[in-house]
């Protein structure tokens, strides 16, 4: 599946992920955040770490601090 | 599956562990107000009739504080202003002071705009070009040091009553465990979600203090409230970032664990240390060279402005 994901104030790029479907934490540890370090928008909404990403999903990341 | 919010079945927005609660739009940002609400009657930070200005960066913290605290100045009978400096920080100063202008609009709060380098002829900029400065003390601690100046000058000239600031359950966090990683327990024993008018120091207060980093992340995002894209560019690998970052990972492993240490450390370990450096008798004196409150004859502030030749 593909999926867009943008870092607020950052670079978009879409993923291409191996799977179906994947829990957004599950997505960001792969991706190096820690869930409880950032806030997730799954096409327009705030959405929980525990929901899942399909096929087309766009993420905007909002990282609470800035390492 | 579609997860539920715990009080209404609606979507839910937010699951936040260390409470083991899931919440909607609606009842998440009701649950954030009542948490501001209750810091700031658990401390007793503002009274009647008191005038208590924002000092707003710009940043999500603290426009999320002027925003709940515009929804809370009726309720508790405040009058609320907020200040801006302008630390001449290229180029988040300018995008700071626009975000904040339109949001004071929006929320109907008056702003003061205090710009450092026509009030004292220097810039944070200015600071961080001087390699002689930055042996002796880190940027972030010649800008917070600069900032708490200007909220005590400020506010002495312009009477205010509380001086309220953005600071988060994950800032004090981190500020207990740093002083406390190097010992400096007379610090640690300072502190404290309000700080009351002493010395020649307005009061200080912080409503945030119970509320997680991250919840108000989603406090901003959920009511759309603006704050700057880019974080300063001189914090960048600050020791401070490095230190939150390492919470995370415990709280990560162990929700809930940030408000344990802060709550067990105001209410077990502060009070010995308090009693211990006697700080409810600890007075200042006054800087030889401006009058302000001082721990020693001439002020930090003084004698920065000393190196950096302006007096």
């Amino acid at each position: 599946m593909k999926v867009k994901i943008t870092i607020f104030g950052k670079e978009s790029k879409v993923l291409e992920l191996p799977k179906q479907r994947i829990k957004i934490e599950e997505l960001l540890r792969e991706l190096g955040y820690l869930p409880v370090e950032v806030v997730v928008v799954k096409n327009g909404e705030i959405v929980p770490e525990d929901e899942e990403v399909v096929d087309g999903d766009e993420l905007i990341i909002y990282p609470i601090i800035l390492l | 599956m579609m997860l539920k919010c715990k009080k209404c079945n609606n979507k839910s927005i937010a699951f936040l562990k260390y409470a083991n609660l899931r919440l909607c739009k609606e009842h998440f940002i009701e649950f954030f107000i009542k948490r501001v609400k209750r810091t700031i009657k658990r401390y007793k930070m503002v009274n009647s009739n008191e005038v208590v200005v924002v000092a707003v960066s710009g940043g999500k913290d603290s426009n999320s504080l002027l925003h709940v605290m515009s929804l809370l100045r009726d309720e508790l009978n405040f009058k609320l202003r907020a200040l801006i400096i302008d630390l001449g920080i290229d180029p988040i100063s300018e995008e700071s002071i626009k975000i904040v202008k339109n949001l004071c609009k929006k929320l109907k709060v008056e702003l003061d705009i205090f710009n450092l380098k026509e009030e004292f002829n220097f810039t944070i900029s200015d600071i961080a070009k001087n390699k002689r400065l930055l042996r002796k003390r880190s940027i972030c601690s010649y800008c917070g040091m600069v900032k708490r100046y200007v909220l005590n000058y400020y506010a002495l000239r312009n009477k205010i009553d509380k001086v309220a600031t953005g600071h988060n359950l994950d800032d004090i966090a981190q500020a207990i465990v740093s002083e406390f990683f190097v010992g400096n327990y007379e610090q640690l024993a300072r502190i404290y979600p309000i700080s009351p008018a002493k010395n020649g120091l307005v009061a200080k207060i912080k409503p945030l203090a119970e509320t997680p980093e991250k919840d108000v992340m989603i406090y901003a995002l959920a009511n759309n409230i603006p704050f700057v894209r880019e974080s300063c560019p001189y914090a960048r690998g600050a020791k401070s970032i490095e230190i939150k970052h390492l919470l995370n990972e415990f709280e990560d492993k162990f929700p809930g664990y940030k408000i344990s240490l802060v709550r067990n450390f105001f209410k077990k370990l502060r009070p010995i240390l308090v009693n211990y450096y006697k700080l409810e008798e600890y007075k200042l004196m006054k800087c030889e060279i401006c009058g302000m409150p001082s721990s020693t004859n001439v002020c930090s502030f003084c004698k920065l402005r000393k190196y950096l030749g302006l007096i």
